[in-house]
């Protein structure tokens, strides 16, 4: 016993310790390589001088200064070969992808329309033009207005959270669950829309309004009735209407030009059969930083007020009415081509009207996003895979006396989920999920478990 | 005339002007190299006409004509071009190579010397600066009669006539615009804005908008030959050269805001995400 209390230790150092050296050994590697291509660059550009007249030499300094990420370079290299009568057609929309990458997207939409102006691009160049001024002329408007609408079918096991423990706590005392309140599977119809409008203010400061506005329904199989039911225990049709609203801005974009901030407003409301739930507004800011491209930081923390009805098929519905806080706390990385980790941590305080329902909780979240060309067809689409998961840990700060007065309720809400995004069309994309949620709590009335499968038809505009 | 020929034939008439006795560099010294002419042939008493793979000096006054065009690659990897029309001199290049972090070996001792710098007096017409080593670490200057532009790290069209300047920033951290007074400066830190210096006064960095960008290309472009050769096949593109497959997605895969793309498809491709981060963390009693 002794001996293994000792090993764990000592594996664990060992494995610290070999990670340490796979992380340094791998920052010097890449290292080496960004000394390299410096290498390669300062020769590619010795020969540039020595044979000004050489666009084979050109083009060779300006592709390994892509390589070194000096794509302000690149574009001091490639800009003069423009002068020359034939000059390839191409040359255009190299200037203007490298002028997108450095985030100059006027002079990228103008480079971008000379060149499909020009007969003699190909077919391919056409086709990497129109999807980038596609993205450009969007960046480019001042006023701007997208969004989404997704109309889906989802089965889950279980939609009302039911415990499966065949005994919970009433009073304090463990009786049998009665046998109408366990899990039974369902299937719903949703339809959810977001819209999102930006109105950049032309200041230096890149002041931006950013707007979005969202709505959700959907109506369980079960449910024939939104007429009031004590003691429903049947899922309920949900309505969801929520928007926010605020100002996205730099506060010294000279100094720290990666830093972001918006503050904004939030107001919301959410039905149940068709009545009124409860209605949420607040406030709140969020913030980011990025550091490089490839890295960013970023968080916000959000107040806002809940507002609960009472109803009589939801027992003491309106004591949960109070105010909740939020801070949030998130990292980017990219780890490669179209490919990005995310996470996140929250905290989060909630107040109410009685402290069985009050809670403080932490939240972690991880997601890790990536795309990838349809590996099923092969039709050269490109599909995206999300994989998440989540653990909210909550830590009721009373007891419930109609469950057990002695004891506080503490659970820990897992959730798995696997998104994938299949494009149909050029902007529309059959989604399909599979979302897993287990909650082990330490009062049996609140375990539960759900498995929930979903496909739907995107459009996004 | 062959078109190599034309390409190869003179588009300028230089001539030596006197160096400025603050000149870090010594006139005459190499400071850069013409990569690219657009050829109008034009020949003055006295100058020397200017040929791709011909050496750019210091001290030199560099002008073009109605039709003529001239791109400069420098020796710190900055480039000028000249539109028509333009006359330039570059009153200072003042580059240290030894200093930038590829070239300096260990042990080298550097000694405490003028700091790098490069500045260009534009005394009329148009020119496009891209900024090499040295602007990455000191502010290129453009000087015209009516204000100086300080622009760190970055890309600028300049246009200078008579009584305004004009200076329009493409990338960088900042173009700063200076009455010659001193008395009035603004700034821009956006790619596509602006700024015009006047006499007496200078406007608030304006939006330039994309009409305008395709007109002052022209300007700084050849004109392809009618009935010139087919394109050569090509491979994939240079530019996107390091992130295969980008230009299928450039906003997830090229653009500067990327992380930002992919953190909003994660909330907005999930309902029950974007509802979560709206709505909060209650205690619904409905499982989604």
């Amino acid at each position: 016993m002794s001996r293994n209390r000792f090993r764990m230790p000592v594996c664990r150092m060992v494995a610290v310790a070999a990670g340490a050296l796979s992380l340094i050994g791998g920052a010097a590697a890449q290292t080496s390589t960004a000394a390299d291509i410096q290498r390669q660059v300062d020769d590619a550009f010795k020969e540039v001088m020595a044979k000004a007249d050489s666009a084979e030499a050109r083009t060779r300094y300006a592709s390994l200064l892509v390589k070194a990420e000096n794509f302000e370079g690149g574009i001091a290299a490639l800009e003069g070969l423009l002068l020359a009568p034939d000059a390839p057609a191409g040359i255009r929309v190299e200037l203007a992808f490298l002028y997108y990458r450095l985030g100059s997207y006027a002079l990228a939409e103008a480079y971008l329309r000379e060149a499909l102006a020009d007969p003699r691009l190909d077919d391919l160049l056409k086709q990497q033009a129109n999807t980038l001024l596609a993205d450009v002329v969007r960046r480019n408007q001042v006023s701007h207005l997208s969004g989404s609408l997704m109309a889906g079918l989802r089965v889950q096991r279980n939609p009302t959270a039911a415990t499966s423990e065949g005994r919970i706590l009433a009073a304090g005392v463990l009786v049998p669950r009665d046998d109408r309140t366990r899990p039974k599977s369902d299937v719903d119809a949703h339809l959810w829309g977001k819209l999102d409008h930006t109105y950049d203010l032309g200041a230096q400061n890149e002041a931006t309004v950013v707007t979005s506005l969202v709505g959700y329904a959907n109506h369980f199989s079960s449910v024939d009735s939104h007429a009031y039911r004590p003691g429903n225990t049947d899922p309920f049709d949900v309505a969801v209407i929520a928007a926010s609203t605020g100002i996205r801005f730099k506060p010294s974009p000279t100094d720290l030009p990666g830093l972001t901030l918006r503050p904004h407003l939030l107001l919301g409301q959410m039905l149940l059969n068709g009545h009124r739930y409860f209605v949420t507004g607040g406030l709140g800011i969020d913030g980011s930083y990025r550091i490089s491209e490839r890295l960013s930081w970023g968080g916000g923390y959000e107040a806002r007020r809940f507002s609960y009805n009472a109803r009589p098929d939801i027992t003491d519905s309106e004591r949960a009415s109070g105010t909740e806080q939020s801070l949030r706390l998130r990292g980017a990385v990219e780890t490669g081509v179209n490919r990005a980790l995310i996470g996140e941590i929250g905290f989060i305080d909630r107040g109410a009207e009685r402290r069985h329902l009050e809670f403080s909780g932490t939240e972690a979240r991880v997601a890790y996003i990536f795309s990838y060309v349809d590996p099923v067809a092969n039709s050269g689409s490109i599909w995206t895979t999300t994989l998440s998961g989540s653990a909210l840990q909550r830590r009721f700060r009373g007891a419930d006396p109609a469950i057990d007065p002695t004891i506080r309720r503490r659970d820990t809400e897992w959730r798995f989920s696997v998104l994938n995004s299949m494009p149909l069309a050029r902007d529309i994309a059959l989604q399909v999920q599979l979302e897993y949620t287990k909650t082990p709590s330490n009062i049996p009335n609140y375990e539960y478990s759900n498995l929930a499968g979903s496909v739907g038809v995107m459009w996004k505009f | 005339m062959n078109p190599k020929d034309w390409w190869l034939a003179a588009v300028a008439a230089t001539s030596m002007v006197a160096p400025l006795a603050e000149a870090a560099s010594q006139p005459g010294d190499r400071i850069g190299v013409v990569t690219a002419v657009r050829p109008t042939i034009r020949s003055t008493t006295g100058s020397r006409v200017v040929y791709v793979g011909n050496d750019v000096l210091f001290g030199e006054r560099l002008a073009t004509d109605a039709t003529g065009v001239i791109h400069i690659l420098f020796m710190d990897q900055s480039s000028i071009t000249l539109g028509p029309n333009t006359e330039v001199t570059i009153d200072e290049f003042f580059f240290h190579p030894e200093r930038q972090p590829a070239g300096v070996a260990a042990g080298i001792q550097i000694k405490e010397e003028r700091k790098d710098g490069i500045a260009v007096n534009l005394v009329k017409g148009f020119l496009r600066v891209v900024g090499g080593l040295i602007s990455k670490r000191s502010p290129t200057r453009i000087t015209t009669s009516t204000a100086t532009l300080g622009i760190r790290g970055g890309i600028t069209l300049v246009e200078a006539q008579d009584n305004q300047t004009r200076g329009i920033f493409l990338f960088g951290d900042e173009m700063q615009m200076n009455s010659p007074d001193g008395r009035h400066m603004r700034s821009v830190t956006r790619p596509g804005f602006g700024l015009v210096g006047r006499a007496g006064g200078m406007d608030d960095p304006f939006r330039v908008p994309v009409a305008e960008f395709t007109g002052m290309l022209a300007l700084f472009e050849g004109r392809p030959l009618p009935g010139g050769a087919p394109p050569p096949p090509r491979g994939p593109l240079l530019s996107t050269s390091d992130r295969p497959g980008g230009a299928a997605t450039p906003d997830t895969a090229l653009a500067i805001d990327r992380l930002d793309r992919a953190i909003l498809n994660i909330n907005t491709g999930d309902p029950r995400s974007s509802l979560h981060g709206l709505l909060g963390t209650g205690d619904a009693p409905v499982q989604s």
